[in-house]
């Protein structure tokens, strides 16, 4: 597995861990009402489980399994800061949900994560070909 | 394709046909006259389609598909949670939680053929606590404060375990070739 793929996969472990530790806290609010301020975290649950965890390991497999150029994998350098925008992102969009956080903080994280499909897409747009082409 | 791989991919299935019938359900409900608390199933859609589903696919196809940890033991092996074992064991412990330091070594009973056992944990409490889920749910949401809640609680502390059962294990699976 390259370097790249191992960063956005075990991120995307970290995220699922995350994500699940705070789906936990919510369903078990929903059983025990625990604090009613753990319905912040619903914002930060999704943003972890749908981009931190499915998203990014999408990402951190399609890099290791798409077809190369002979050897290579083309240039690498979008693919990697399509890895840091992502993750900045994610963490801009969680943070926004706490309280007093700047508005504009959600919007910025929401950029950053469009910036990194983009990047990721810059990379493997010419590698989604057929085999040996 | 590993039994167990089949097992998550099967039963993976099983839950998007019931997650595509419950949608088909919730849409229903305005068209049919169903009662409004049919509502209450729209949390346990969601998981059924995205844990039932899609993580569960992806556990069953890692467990197959992600680097081998050895030809002897492909899906999983005593060096490599061995491995895991030392690299937590090394963590400074004594210091993050002011407790004396752990052993270099483990007994040999902790990760003795942690792997293939921790796989099947994982299948089995990502399942009951799903499926105790889409139980405690619903019912829970109609009688607040009761036997419900606890099993909703129950439900959650599963599927976490479930997830870090799933992590822990394939860590050592990830690596640089």
């Amino acid at each position: 597995m390259p370097r790249l793929s191992c960063w956005f996969v075990r991120a995307s472990f970290i995220y699922l861990i995350l994500g699940v530790t705070l789906g936990s806290l919510l369903l078990g609010h929903k059983g025990f009402s625990l604090h009613p301020a753990i319905w912040r975290l619903l914002p930060a649950h999704v943003e972890f489980v749908f981009l931190g965890w499915m998203a990014q390991l999408a990402m951190g497999v399609g890099f290791w399994i798409f077809p190369r150029f002979w050897r290579s994998r083309g240039d690498e350098r979008p693919a990697w800061l399509g890895f840091g925008l992502l993750n900045t992102g994610i963490w801009m969009v969680a943070a926004a949900s706490i309280p007093g956080a700047p508005a504009w903080l959600s919007l910025l994280g929401r950029l950053a994560q469009v910036g990194a499909v983009f990047c990721f897409l810059v990379h493997a747009w010419p590698r989604i070909k057929p085999s040996g082409a | 394709m590993p039994p167990l791989t089949r097992w998550f991919i099967k039963v993976s299935l099983i839950y998007l046909v019931a997650a595509l019938l419950l949608g088909a359900a919730l849409e229903a409900r305005t068209l049919l006259g169903l009662p409004a608390s049919v509502n209450t199933l729209r949390p346990v859609y969601f998981h059924l389609f995205m844990v039932g589903w899609v993580t569960q696919l992806i556990f069953g196809v890692a467990g197959w598909m992600f680097p081998k940890a050895s030809p002897q033991r492909p899906h999983g092996s005593h060096h490599e949670t061995r491995k895991l074992w030392g690299r937590l064991s090394s963590l400074p412990w004594d210091r993050l939680a002011r407790r004396p330091p752990m052993g270099k070594s483990l007994p040999h009973t902790v990760y003795f053929h942690t792997s293939e056992v921790a796989s099947w944990a994982t299948f089995g409490l990502l399942n009951a606590g799903l499926v105790l889920r889409v139980i405690s749910e619903p019912l829970g949401a109609l009688r607040p404060g009761s036997i419900w809640g606890w099993l909703m609680a129950l439900s959650a502390l599963l599927q976490w375990l479930a997830g870090l059962a799933f992590v822990l294990n394939i860590w050592a699976r990830v690596r640089v070739r």
